[in-house]
C-alpha cells in the first residue's frame, strides 16, 4: 500500500514575519522549511512507494510546490547536481520544493492587497487543489493501493469569507474518507480547522514550542493511516462547537434565534440584523429553564 | 296533502298555538291539521325530530313538545284537549318514540331517544358487552344517523345486529382495542398502569389521547379506528332458504335485515305491508301468509302450481309483479346524455367504422326468459342506485363539470412554489461569528512591498543544510513529554467514560421505563385539561400526580433490592420529577388564584 501525503504549507509572508519576531520562540520560514523537509524525507523513507505532494498556500493564491510539471523544471533551471551523500530521491524532492518556493516568493507583488481577501492565506484554495489531485490519482490507480491523507501546517487565522468553501472542502474530504491533520504552528486556535480534523478523523495539534516543530511532526503526523488504528496519537478532542452571538461574538448557551435566517443573538431586538425581518411583538420574559424563540411575522 | 298509502296510526284532538285541530301520527311523519283548514301544517318528519318532552302527569295542562333540529331548531307544543287527554298523549308519545327509534335503527327496548319529563329522567340503557366502558360514549354511536337505514325496519324477530349500524361499529372498535392490547406490550403496560391499577384515566380518555393514537397508527394501520366508515349494501338477491325441516313443519328465520332486503327487492310487498299491518293483519300473520303464498314459491315459468291457496294480499303482489315484468323498462330520456359518455359526439371521427348501434343486441329475444332477465335488471338497478349528488357550487356550469371529469391533476404542471427570498445583506458577517475578532493583518502597501522584497532576498540563494542539527535535545524531549502527557490524559478520560457506561440490569430498566411513560401520560392529560380548564379531570390528574410521586419511593426501594444503581436512576428520572413538581405548583397557584 502506498501512502500519499499531501502537505499544505502556509507561506503567508506577513504571518511568517510575525512568527519570526515572536518573543519566546521565534520561528522563521527557513527554519521551519528545514524541519518540514526532514519530515518529508522521513515519510518517504518509511516505505519505498510512499509519495508526497506539497502545496503552498500563499496570499491570494496557492501553488503546487512538488510535484511540478517538466516545463517548469526546465524553466526554473533546477540544477541536477548530485550530492553523493544524499539519497537521490530526497535530493530530487528537496530541489524542486526549494526552487518552486523561491519562484513563488520572487513573483509575489502587492496586487493581492486590492482583492477582497486582503492578507489572508488561501487555505481553501490549497485544500481544493489537494482534493482534486487526490481524486485524480485515485482514479488512475487501478490496483486501489493508494491511501491518501492531507496535512495542513497552518499559521494564519480563519478567514470568515472562506467559510462556505472551506466547509464544502471539509465535507468532501469526509465523504472521501481522507483524514485531514492540522498542525497549528503559530497563532490562535482556529475553529474551522479544528472542526475539519474532527469530522474527517484527523489529528489537531497545537505546537507550544515552534522551535521543536520537527519533534511534533515526527511524533504525531508521521504514522500512516493503517498504523493509526493501533496507536494513541495526541489529539485535541474538545472541539468548540458552541455558537457565538452575532452582535458581540461572545459565546452563548441560551439565546434568541431568528426563525428566518437562523442567526443567533444574545438579546432580543425588534429587527434581525442579517435578514431584516421585523418582529412586531413584545418579547416574552424568558423564564430561566425555557428557551425563548420568537417567530417573526413574515414579510 | 297526504302521501299515497300513508297510513294513519293515531289521531288526537289538540290545540296548537291556540287553534283547535287534530294531530295525526303516521309512519312517515307527525302532522297537525287545523279544523276547517285542509293543509297539514306543521308537518314534522321523524328524521328532523330531536327530543320529546311533556308536562308531568299532575299538571292541569296536558302538553307535548316536539323539538325539531332541522331545517331550523324549533319547538312545537301541542295541547291535548279531549277528555281522555292523558291516555291520548301517552299513546301519541309512545308511538312517536317507537317510530323514532325504528328510524334510528335501534330496538325500541333501548329507548335511546331521550324523552325528558320534569320528574322522571330515563337514562338510555346500553347493552354493550365489553369491559368497563363509559356509557356516555355510546351516544356518538347512536346519533350517527338514519342514513344507515333508509326505511323504518321493524324489529320483528331476533337481534338488532344490522351491519353498518352504530352498534356493530362499536363491536369492531372493541375488538380492535383488545387486539392492540394483546399485541403491543408498550400499550398494554401503559393501559394497565393508567386505567386498571390506579383508575387515573378513564378508558375513553386513554384511547382518545393523541399519543395513543399515534402508537396505534404505527402499529397497525388496519386497526386504526373505523369510526364513521360503514359498509355498503350487499348486492346479493334475497335468498330465503328454509332453516330447518321437521317433517311437514318448515322453519324460516326472518331477521330485520332480511325483512329490509325483501322490502327493497319487492316494493309490492312493502306496499302490502304498509297498508295491512297492523290494522288488518298482525305482523306474524302477515309473514306467515307471505311464506305460504304463491308469490314466494312461484317457479320461474310463471305457471301456477295447483297446491297454492288463494291469498288476496299476495295475489295482488303477484299481479303487480307480473305486470311490471311484462312491461319493458321505461327508457330514460335520450336527449340529456352526459357529454363524457355520449358516443354520437365523436361520430365524425368514426365515419368509416361507424358508430351505429350494435344490431346483434336486441332485447327481448326469448320471451320465456324475459321476465327473469327484467327482474335481474331491476335488482341491479336498485343495488346501484345512488341518490343524486347535490351540486356543491350552484354556479358551476356544465363545462366545469366536464373539466372536473377530464382533467387529471397529476398531469398538470406544478405551480412553482411561492417563496419569500431570504435577503441577507452582509453575508460575510453571517460567518464571522464562527471566527474570532477581526484578525486580518492590516498592512500598508509600502510595508508589504518592503516585506516581500526581504523575503525574496532571503530565499534567493538559499540552500537548506539538512545536516546541521535542528534543535536542542532538551527542547525535543520537552515536546515529547508534553505530547505523551496529552495522550495519557486522553486515554484515561476515555476509559473513565467507558466504565461509566455500563447499563442497568434489564428489569430495572423496564421498571423505570414504564414508570416514566405512565408519568408522562398523566402529565399530558393534566396539561390538556389545564387550558381550557376541565375541573374534575384536572383535579383527578393532580391526585394521580401526587400518587406518582409517592410511587417513586417505592420504585427506588425495589431497585435497591435488585442492587441497581440508585444514583443513576434518580438522575434518569430527574427531568420527569421536575416536570411533575412544576405541574403541581401551577395547579396550586391556580387554586390560590381562584380563591
Amino acid at each position: 500500500d502506498s501512502n500519499l501525503l499531501v502537505i499544505i504549507l502556509d507561506t503567508n509572508p506577513f504571518v511568517w514575519a510575525e512568527s519570526a519576531k515572536a518573543p519566546h520562540t521565534p520561528l522563521s520560514l527557513d527554519d521551519a522549511l528545514r524541519q518540514v523537509l526532514i519530515f518529508i524525507n522521513a515519510h518517504l523513507a518509511l516505505k519505498y512507494n510512499n509519495k508526497v505532494v506539497v502545496i503552498a498556500s500563499h496570499v491570494g493564491h496557492s501553488k503546487f510546490l512538488y510535484p511540478i510539471s517538466d516545463d517548469e523544471i526546465t524553466k526554473h533551471r533546477i540544477s541536477g547536481e548530485r550530492n553523493a551523500n544524499m539519497y537521490p530521491n530526497f535530493q530530487f524532492v528537496m530541489d524542486q520544493i526549494v526552487a518552486s518556493l523561491q519562484e513563488l516568493l520572487s513573483n509575489t507583488d502587492v496586487s493581492f492587497l486590492e482583492k477582497d481577501s486582503g492578507t489572508s492565506s488561501m487555505i481553501t484554495g490549497a485544500f481544493s487543489m489537494a482534493l482534486c489531485y487526490i481524486h485524480r490519482i485515485t482514479k488512475n490507480d487501478d490496483l486501489g493501493h493508494i491511501k491518501p491523507r492531507i496535512m495542513i501546517l497552518s499559521l494564519s487565522p480563519d478567514s470568515a469569507a472562506h467559510y462556505i468553501p472551506l466547509m464544502n472542502c471539509i465535507f468532501s474530504a469526509q465523504k472521501a474518507a481522507i483524514p485531514v491533520d492540522v498542525c497549528k504552528v503559530y497563532g490562535e486556535e482556529t475553529a474551522f480547522l479544528q472542526q475539519a480534523a474532527n469530522i474527517t478523523g484527523g489529528i489537531y495539534v497545537q505546537v507550544e514550542n515552534p522551535q521543536s516543530l520537527l519533534q511534533y511532526l515526527m511524533f504525531a503526523f508521521l504514522p500512516e493511516r493503517y498504523a493509526r488504528k493501533f496507536l494513541n496519537l495526541p489529539n485535541q478532542d474538545q472541539v468548540d462547537f458552541r455558537a457565538a452571538c452575532f452582535c458581540h461574538k461572545k459565546i452563548v448557551d441560551i439565546g434568541y434565534v431568528c426563525s428566518v435566517c437562523l442567526s443567533i443573538f444574545c438579546s432580543w431586538s425588534p429587527v434581525c440584523t442579517t435578514c431584516k425581518t421585523k418582529f412586531a411583538f413584545r418579547p416574552m420574559v424568558p423564564p430561566s429553564p425555557m428557551r425563548g424563540k420568537p417567530s417573526p411575522i413574515s414579510k | 296533502m297526504w302521501e299515497p298509502n300513508e297510513q294513519l296510526l293515531l289521531r288526537a284532538s289538540t290545540r296548537y298555538r291556540k287553534n283547535e285541530g287534530t294531530l295525526f301520527v303516521t309512519p312517515r311523519r307527525v302532522a297537525w291539521q287545523q279544523h276547517g283548514n285542509p293543509h297539514l301544517n306543521p308537518s314534522l318528519l321523524y328524521g328532523d325530530m330531536g327530543t320529546l318532552s311533556q308536562t308531568p302527569d299532575t299538571s292541569p295542562k296536558v302538553l307535548l313538545k316536539i323539538s325539531v333540529t332541522s331545517p331550523k331548531p324549533k319547538d312545537y307544543t301541542f295541547h291535548f284537549i279531549s277528555p281522555k287527554a292523558l291516555t291520548e298523549r301517552e299513546a301519541v308519545k309512545s308511538q312517536i318514540a317507537e317510530l323514532l327509534g325504528r328510524l334510528r335503527g335501534s330496538s325500541a327496548s333501548r329507548g335511546s331517544t331521550p324523552i325528558t319529563t320534569p320528574k322522571a329522567a330515563p337514562t338510555p340503557t346500553s347493552n354493550l358487552n365489553t369491559p368497563g366502558t363509559a356509557t356516555a360514549a355510546s351516544s356518538p354511536g347512536v346519533s350517527t344517523p338514519s342514513s344507515s337505514v333508509n326505511s323504518p325496519a321493524p324489529t320483528a324477530a331476533t337481534s338488532s345486529g344490522t351491519p353498518g349500524s352504530p352498534h356493530s361499529w362499536r363491536q369492531e372498535e372493541f375488538k380492535a382495542r383488545r387486539h392492540l392490547l394483546s399485541t403491543s406490550s408498550e400499550l398494554f403496560t401503559l393501559h394497565k398502569e393508567l386505567v386498571m391499577q390506579d383508575k387515573n384515566v378513564a378508558e375513553e380518555e386513554f384511547w382518545a389521547s393523541p399519543y395513543v393514537k399515534r402508537i396505534r397508527q404505527k402499529l397497525n394501520k388496519e386497526y386504526v379506528s373505523k369510526e364513521g366508515r360503514q359498509k355498503g349494501k350487499s348486492s346479493k338477491m334475497v335468498e330465503l332458504m328454509p332453516g330447518q325441516q321437521d317433517g311437514s313443519d318448515v322453519k324460516y328465520t326472518l331477521t330485520s335485515q332480511i325483512i329490509h332486503n325483501i322490502f327493497t327487492e319487492f316494493p309490492s310487498v312493502k306496499r302490502a305491508y304498509d297498508t295491512n299491518v297492523p290494522d288488518r293483519v298482525s305482523e306474524q300473520h302477515f309473514w306467515k301468509r307471505f311464506l305460504a303464498s304463491e308469490f314466494f314459491h312461484r317457479s320461474r315459468t310463471g305457471a301456477r302450481s295447483q297446491m297454492a291457496p288463494y291469498d288476496d294480499i299476495f295475489d295482488r303482489c303477484l299481479q303487480e309483479e307480473d305486470e311490471e315484468n311484462s312491461k319493458a323498462p321505461s327508457l330514460s330520456r335520450m336527449d340529456k346524455i352526459k357529454r363524457a359518455i355520449d358516443l354520437t359526439a365523436t361520430e365524425e371521427d368514426h365515419i368509416e367504422g361507424g358508430n351505429a348501434p350494435d344490431f346483434t343486441m336486441k332485447p327481448g329475444g326469448s320471451a320465456q326468459v324475459l321476465p327473469l332477465i327484467r327482474r335481474f335488471n331491476r335488482h341491479a338497478m336498485r343495488v346501484l342506485e345512488t341518490p343524486p349528488t347535490k351540486r356543491k357550487d350552484p354556479n358551476a356550469t356544465e363545462n366545469d363539470d366536464m373539466e372536473r371529469e377530464i382533467i387529471i391533476s397529476d398531469l398538470q404542471n406544478e405551480k412553482p412554489p411561492e417563496k419569500i427570498v431570504l435577503d441577507i445583506e452582509d453575508s460575510r458577517r453571517y460567518f464571522e461569528s464562527q471566527s474570532r475578532e477581526n484578525q486580518d493583518i492590516s498592512v500598508s502597501v509600502e510595508d508589504a512591498t518592503h516585506l516581500l522584497n526581504d523575503f525574496k532576498e532571503d530565499f534567493q540563494g538559499w540552500r537548506p543544510d539538512l545536516t546541521k542539527s535542528v534543535m536542542e535535545p532538551k527542547a525535543a524531549n520537552k515536546a515529547c513529554l508534553t505530547l505523551t502527557d496529552f495522550i495519557k490524559r486522553k486515554v484515561q478520560h476515555d476509559q473513565k467514560i467507558a466504565a461509566a457506561d455500563t447499563k442497568l440490569p434489564l428489569t430495572v430498566q423496564q421498571k423505570i421505563q414504564s414508570y416514566h411513560s405512565a408519568t408522562n401520560e398523566i402529565l399530558r392529560h393534566f396539561w390538556s385539561s389545564f387550558e381550557p380548564y376541565k375541573p374534575d379531570k384536572n383535579l383527578r390528574m393532580v391526585e394521580s400526580l401526587r400518587k406518582q410521586q409517592e410511587k417513586l419511593h417505592g420504585l427506588i426501594k425495589t431497585i435497591e433490592d435488585m442492587n441497581g444503581d440508585i444514583e443513576r436512576t434518580k438522575k434518569m428520572l430527574q427531568p420527569v420529577m421536575q416536570a411533575v413538581d412544576k405541574a403541581l405548583e401551577t395547579a396550586k397557584k391556580r387554586g390560590k388564584k381562584r380563591k
